[in-house]
């Protein structure tokens, strides 16, 4: 994260200095080239210096004495690059060969003093000792330093999670909540989801059809425009039928979607959606369907999010759908999912993007799941799709539970799956009022 | 130096921090153990590595004051200097 820092303020031209206790120079540039940074450029141009300091241990100590070699090689060399920014990594490593707390503190005093006086920006990093005892380590260095920032790395149900929160920032109106950040191949990326304010939502915008006209009619005339929506349903009542229905009507009108699948690899949604009737290799081929597929386990809640963000920008859909949101859980734990969920809602609303996820329900919750009940506030639309077990066959029952801004059906609607997609028959086969 | 393969038979090097205050103790120190216990037969440069912190960085010299004894064994050793007999003990003497 210091890295980051230092490597965008030495893009932009100012020199800067890294002093690392634990790595090699070459050690650093190799770990900057894995998350995209190319250090050696600017090295060349005398915009990077990367040294490490290496502590002898061995050394015998006979009477008082101080860091204040540290500081005048930091000095010189700074001096030398006109480097106003310095990075201090690993400082505890140094402090070792200090034997009680108080010189250790000492130390750090010196160090704040000294820099404060040279006027450096300095990035110091240090190791933190397991809970309950989470601060630095050096209580003096929670209040002699500016802006304190914990890192943390988590296992939860055997997913790792990194969480970053800001301890204090003097001078500045920052979030004390935690936020998750993940480090990939464009360097580190914060998420967080606390920031985000509802006013900034534009309201759902204009009808568009759901590809099924039965459907259109219950909601009073068909989803809104870039809404979150949430289907729910039993295992093989239709549910991705639903949701292909309005990714091939939307297609039709030469409008984008993104197809997220959990579950399914592409080729046997397609395959799969044929029975129906519906017919999603038209639209793949000229590229106004894109399919994301990703395997629950495979990445952290993050990763997801940011892989499923970064296809969203790139690609730029009217129309995102999510099949489905239950799997979300397999990525962590349900805090984990509900954190992946609001975010990609509230990004989507924000782009006005139609949000269209897919809910499996649970036998003992047949309206909704915990990730549906968790999300609900914040969805516009809720739709329940149940088996009825009339006594001698299974009839499909569809209910809109809600759907903000519309005058929608609020009876249990029989539908059925043809070889022509989701069909309704006429009103009288509904069973009245709820 | 000018002399004969092993004269001064005790090289060392002290690097201090300015008129830091353990500096300047070790320096004292340092230079006392030399006129009592080696007499000419030493070589003692201090480097002040504020004036020249590539010394001090070409070695890895981060705490100060620290006296590296060169000959006749190598030997790090960091503070004021307080304890003349662990001097000689490096120095080899007692």
């Amino acid at each position: 994260m210091g890295l980051q820092f230092l490597y965008h303020a030495a893009v932009e031209g100012k020199a800067v200095l890294f002093v690392s206790f634990e790595e090699s120079a070459a050690a650093v540039r190799q770990n900057a080239r894995t998350v995209g940074m190319d250090i050696t450029a600017l090295e060349q141009t005398g915009h990077f210096f990367a040294w490490q300091a290496e502590v002898d241990h061995t050394l015998v100590k006979n009477g008082e004495f101080s860091i204040d070699a540290l500081l005048a090689i930091i000095q010189g060399k700074a001096r030398q690059l006109d480097a106003q920014i310095i990075m201090i990594d690993a400082m505890d490593v140094l402090l070792r060969v200090f034997n009680d707390k108080e010189q250790k503190e000492d130390q750090l005093y010196r160090l704040n003093t000294w820099l404060k006086a040279q006027q450096y920006t300095c990035i110091l990093t240090t190791k933190v000792f397991p809970p309950p005892k989470q601060n630095l380590g050096f209580d003096i260095a929670d209040y002699i330093s500016d802006c304190v920032i914990l890192l943390d790395l988590r296992i939860q149900l055997q997913v790792a999670t990194r969480r970053i929160r800001v301890i204090k920032y003097r001078g500045s109106g920052f979030i004390p909540n935690e936020h998750p950040y993940l480090i990939n191949s464009q360097g580190i990326s914060v998420l967080p989801v606390t920031s985000i304010e509802l006013t900034a939502y534009p309201p759902p915008g204009a009808f568009i059809s759901t590809g099924i006209a039965g459907l259109d009619k219950a909601l009073g005339g068909g989803y809104r425009r870039g809404a979150a929506i949430v289907i729910s349903g039993d295992s093989g009542i239709g549910k991705t039928t639903f949701a292909a229905s309005f990714a091939a009507t939307c297609c039709d009108a030469g409008q984008k979607v993104l197809f997220t699948s959990f579950e399914e690899a592409s080729p046997a949604i397609i395959d799969s959606m044929k029975s129906p009737g519906i017919d999603l290799q038209a639209a793949a081929e000229t590229d106004k369907l894109q399919f994301h597929i990703a395997l629950p386990e495979a990445l952290g809640p993050e990763e997801h999010l940011f892989g499923l963000l970064q296809k969203i920008a790139r690609f730029k859909p009217d129309h995102l759908v999510v099949d489905s949101i239950s799997a979300f859980r397999r990525m962590g734990s349900e805090t984990a999912a509900f954190d992946f969920l609001v975010r990609l809602i509230y990004t989507c609303k924000l782009q006005k993007i139609t949000c269209l996820m897919i809910d499996q329900t649970l036998p003992e919750s047949p309206f909704a799941t915990t990730a549906t009940a968790a999300i609900s506030s914040i969805c516009d639309t809720l739709i329940a799709l149940t088996f009825i077990d009339t006594g001698d066959h299974i009839d499909r029952e569809m209910t809109v539970i809600k759907s903000r801004g519309t005058h929608h059906s609020r009876r249990h609607e029989h539908f059925h799956i043809s070889d022509n997609g989701v069909l309704f028959p006429s009103k009288t086969t509904a069973k009245g009022d709820r | 130096m000018d002399t004969p393969a092993g004269f001064p038979e005790y090289r060392m090097r002290l690097f201090v921090a300015g008129k830091e205050r353990n500096s300047v103790i070790a320096r004292n120190n340092i230079t006392n153990i030399c006129r009592t216990h080696l007499q000419d037969n030493h070589a003692l440069e201090i480097i002040d590595v504020f004036e020249n912190h590539a010394a001090a960085m070409a070695e890895n010299i981060l705490l100060a004051p620290t006296l590296v004894i060169d000959t006749p064994f190598r030997e790090t050793i960091v503070g004021t200097l307080e304890n003349e007999r662990l001097i000689l003990t490096a120095l080899g003497i007692r």
